[in-house]
């Protein structure tokens, strides 16, 4: 972080100091352009402020451009779209900056040509030759009187400062001097005023002079104007060599037309002399500043480009954040234009999405509560309840729904539901049921079934409902079902019972009468019969007396089952009540071998002593029966304390090695009726079953594996434990009531 | 690169203008001061060769100016010098086209010389002789005095905005060390 706000801070600074160097370079120019003393100062300085701006934007864009490669070879998001928008703002930028230069570049040298067209040059010199020729023209006038004047001295005698004065007035000349040998001034005559020295006579005067020749020439005066020099050699005969200097002024209006021309031609050579600096100067100006603009304008676009594609970087950073799931994520709003619309868009997306998803999770919050809320219901219903998925695999099977269908659902969820069935019958033809419902396309149907194990016969009441799907299939179905063997066996119950008490009521009553009836007619008519009829009537009356006896059993037998006596509570050793029954049965039957195995720790139970004495007996009654005729034949009786927290039970079980129940009959061996004796009244099973109930207790009867049938009983051991199970199995107190 | 490349070749240009046109240094060979009447007069020799650009130049009409800085300074043991006496000389150098011939002018008193060739013209511009520089009065005695004597070529009357181009391309610029001297010896 701290080295990018350092390369950033660089960056500014650099970027500072350009556009700096290149106002500076501007200013500078303008200023030598407005003050041309200055121009010298500021030539090196112009020179270098504008190299430095050069090379400050070079290493700016060279920067980018390897910041730029670096994002490419990367791949960061945005560089290609950058690195577009650079080349093209790059090439819209150069190519006519370069076309302008080009077309600049020509231009000026064309013109800059054009200003030194040669026939001007060629008019300027004839101009000169011409004026030239008019000076000419004067001067040798002028050096034709010097030379007459040098004639008249050369032969005077005369005085030469006068003579000298003399002549000078008479040529016209401005001042004349007699020259004698080394430069002496022999005589001399001026009319220039303050002028006390005469012009003493070059050595390039002399030199021609000495050569015998005149001189000639014309020379500019400082104030303006021009001034002819004349010099001739004086030959005197046999005397020293004298030379005669004259100076003539030029008229005024020929020196005017004569700097005129004279000025006009220097201008001229001066300027035409500088085509090519001047070429030069302009071209190197134009570069400069084009290539200033050329490299600002590639700056200008990197910088450009970045500023359009950093919102798009933002963007693309923000959706990859959305699409990880954080909608936390909010985009600087940089600008209002259509950029900042869609960062503000994308900004309102991520609220709403974050709010969708707060809400999403508060519903699934809710719903989860209401899943659990509803696996609680579910495991504390006693009615089995089984979702499926379309495919009917298992999607959730509350413990009741293993508890009826024997099966442990804990493995099998997300199993399909045909998979678990094997090797479980009850399961098995539960599954089979549901199936044909289901295969037949039926999305709601309900169903008694009745299923067949091990332990006996199941009676299932289910009601199965296909869950909303599409409308090609069902999301899956809810299958629920209700073990009814029990209310639907409490209802037998007491059907049975209703039917005994009438039974007993409608038949016990004529019986009486019957029998009393049969005696009477025997008593009476017995003695006053032939023998014939006697016997008749006496085995007749017999029978019937037998018959109605035998009724009379029946009844009482019925009206036991139906009748519901007040339970005598009392404490008392169950071991022991079981050695007493057993050991009349000892008494009587030798051919079988009664065996005991109870249990020692067993406590006291507090039962009606009576009801269970007959517990004892009908069953053992049942057991000596069913081993009539078999040799070898044992009966076990065993006990056992059960704790199950908070209650305390005591388990009977009586087992014998007899044929057993038949397998289609073991879940109605409890009925009334229900047997497989060619005698008894088949109500044996039914009492037990009856008075186990009246307890709180629980009776299953089912077969050994080893052969034999097994009856096994669970009974509370104190009184309170006896109502809390009959609080808790309603059922039995309902059935009572109604016995009752 | 462009920039590179251009410095390059506007230094290399200069250099060989440098070479090829610069035989010989601008100096001052020789300079003493001569008490006259009641100043001090300086006599000075200098040299210096104008290259065939610079010649090719005046015979165009561009003017040659030598400029001459002239100080005075007194001594001080434990201070800056002081000075005493501060004088520009500046000379000019121009071709007359009409009359063919050389100008060389003091562009402080405004007198004018005029020479046929162009070598006397610069033979002329060459030597400096008894130009009064200072009044006797000013310089106390037992103090120590130091002329220095500086002289600078240079091209006057050329458009400004060519001056960048002949900074590098031309020698006519010249200018010498400062050659100074004692006063009172």
């Amino acid at each position: 972080m701290a080295t990018q706000s350092m390369r950033r801070f660089g960056i500014a600074a650099l970027v500072s100091v350009g556009v700096a160097l290149w106002i500076a370079a501007l200013l500078l120019m303008a200023q030598t352009v407005q003050n041309s003393t200055e121009f010298s100062r500021l030539q090196p300085w112009i020179l270098l402020v504008n190299a430095a701006g050069l090379v400050v934007l070079m290493v700016l864009i060279v920067g980018k451009l390897a910041q730029l490669l670096r994002n490419w070879r990367r791949r960061v998001v945005g560089s290609r779209l950058e690195a577009r928008m650079v080349w093209m703002s790059c090439l819209l930028a150069v190519v006519p900056m370069l076309l302008v230069f080009y077309l600049s570049v020509q231009f000026l040298n064309r013109g800059i040509d054009s200003w030194f067209h040669v026939e001007i040059r060629q008019g300027l010199q004839d101009s000169l030759m011409l004026s030239r020729a008019a000076l000419d023209l004067r001067m040798r006038e002028y050096l034709e009187r010097t030379q007459a004047m040098a004639s008249k001295l050369a032969y005077s005698e005369l005085n030469p400062w006068s003579e000298l004065g003399d002549l000078r007035k008479g040529s016209g000349a401005i001042e004349l001097t007699l020259v004698g040998a080394n430069s002496r001034i022999i005589a001399a005559s001026s009319d220039r005023l303050g002028e006390t020295v005469a012009t003493q006579p070059t050595e390039e005067v002399l030199l021609q002079v000495r050569q015998g020749l005149p001189f000639i020439s014309v020379d500019p005066i400082a104030g303006g104007g021009y001034l002819a020099r004349t010099a001739v050699p004086l030959t005197r005969r046999g005397g020293e060599p004298r030379v005669l200097l004259g100076i003539y002024p030029i008229e005024e209006r020929l020196g005017q037309l004569a700097d005129t021309v004279e000025l006009a031609y220097q201008q001229y050579a001066e300027k035409a002399r500088l085509r090519e600096p001047l070429k030069t100067s302009f071209t190197l100006t134009l570069t400069l500043v084009s290539l200033m603009s050329v490299l600002a304008a590639i700056y200008g676009a990197f910088w450009a480009a970045r500023r359009l594609v950093k919102p798009i970087e933002d963007l693309v950073a923000g959706t990859r954040a959305v699409a990880k799931g954080d909608f936390g994520t909010r985009l600087p709003l940089t600008s209002h234009d259509e950029m900042g619309v869609l960062v503000h868009s994308f900004n309102d997306m991520t609220v709403r999405l974050a709010t969708a998803r707060e809400e999403a999770r508060q519903s699934q919050n809710a719903v989860e509560a209401e899943r659990a809320n509803l696996a609680v219901i579910l495991a504390r219903l006693s009615t089995g309840v089984i979702s499926l998925a379309s495919d009917l695999r298992i999607r959730t099977a509350n413990e009741a729904a293993g508890g009826i269908l024997g099966v442990d659902f804990a493995d099998g969820i997300g199993k399909p539901i045909d998979v678990m069935a094997p090797g479980m019958p009850m399961f098995e033809q539960f599954v089979a049921a549901c199936r044909a419902h289901i295969d037949d396309g039926q999305s709601e149907w309900r169903e008694q079934m009745v299923l067949r194990g091990d332990s006996g016969r199941r009676i299932l009441m289910c009601a199965c409902t296909a869950l909303p799907g599409d409308a090609s299939a069902a999301a899956g179905y809810v299958i629920v079902f209700d073990d009814i063997t029990t209310l639907l066996q409490a209802q037998r119950d007491a059907a049975w019972g209703e039917v005994a008490r009438r039974l007993a009521h409608e038949i016990k009553n004529p019986l009486t009468p019957i029998q009393l009836s049969a005696e009477r007619m025997r008593r009476k008519f017995l003695s006053s019969m032939n023998q014939a009829d006697a016997q008749i009537l006496e085995r007749a009356t017999t029978t019937i007396v037998h018959q109605v006896e035998a009724m009379k059993e029946m009844v009482n037998a019925f009206s036991e089952y139906a009748r519901a006596p007040a339970m005598e509570i009392s404490r008392f050793d169950l071991n022991q009540l079981i050695t007493e029954v057993v050991d009349l049965y000892r008494s009587q039957d030798t051919q079988r071998r009664l065996l005991l195995d109870l249990d020692a720790a067993l406590p006291e139970i507090e039962a009606d002593r009576g009801r269970v004495r007959q517990i004892l007996h009908n069953l053992l009654t049942n057991a000596v029966e069913a081993l009539e005729g078999q040799a070898g034949a044992e009966i076990t009786i065993r006990t056992h304390s059960l704790s199950r927290p908070p209650l305390d039970l005591a388990e009977i079980l009586v087992e014998d090695t007899g044929p057993g129940f038949q397998p289609d009959l073991i879940g109605q061996v409890f009925d009334p009726y229900v047997t497989s004796k060619t005698r008894g009244t088949g109500l044996g099973l039914a009492i037990v079953k009856k008075i186990v109930e009246e307890h709180g207790g629980r009776i299953e009867a089912d077969n050994r594996r080893e052969g034999g049938a097994r009856l096994r009983i669970e009974l509370p051991l104190t009184e309170a434990a006896r109502a809390a199970l009959l609080a808790r199995e309603p059922r039995y107190s309902e059935t009572r009531r109604e016995r009752a | 690169m462009l920039v590179i490349v251009l410095l390059v070749f506007c230094t290399l240009g200069g250099g060989q203008a440098l070479a090829r046109e610069a035989p010989r240094r601008f100096e001052i060979r020789a300079a003493f001061v001569e008490p006259a009447e009641s100043v001090y007069m300086l006599n000075a020799r200098l040299d210096f060769a104008l290259p065939e650009g610079a010649r090719a130049a005046i015979l165009d009409g561009v003017a040659l100016t030598l400029d001459l800085e002239i100080n005075v300074n007194r001594a001080r043991r434990f201070w800056l010098d002081d000075t005493v006496a501060t004088l520009e000389q500046h000379y000019e150098l121009v071709y007359h086209a009409l009359s063919e011939r050389f100008l060389v002018r003091n562009l402080n008193s405004g007198e004018q010389t005029s020479w046929p060739t162009l070598e006397d013209a610069i033979e002329s511009l060459q030597v400096v002789d008894r130009l009064p520089i200072l009044d006797q009065s000013l310089v106390l005695p037992d103090y120590r005095y130091e002329v220095s004597l500086r002289g600078r070529l240079d091209v006057r009357n050329l458009p400004e905005a060519l001056r960048i181009v002949l900074f590098w391309v031309d020698d006519w610029r010249q200018q010498t060390d400062w050659y100074t001297w004692p006063l009172n010896l």
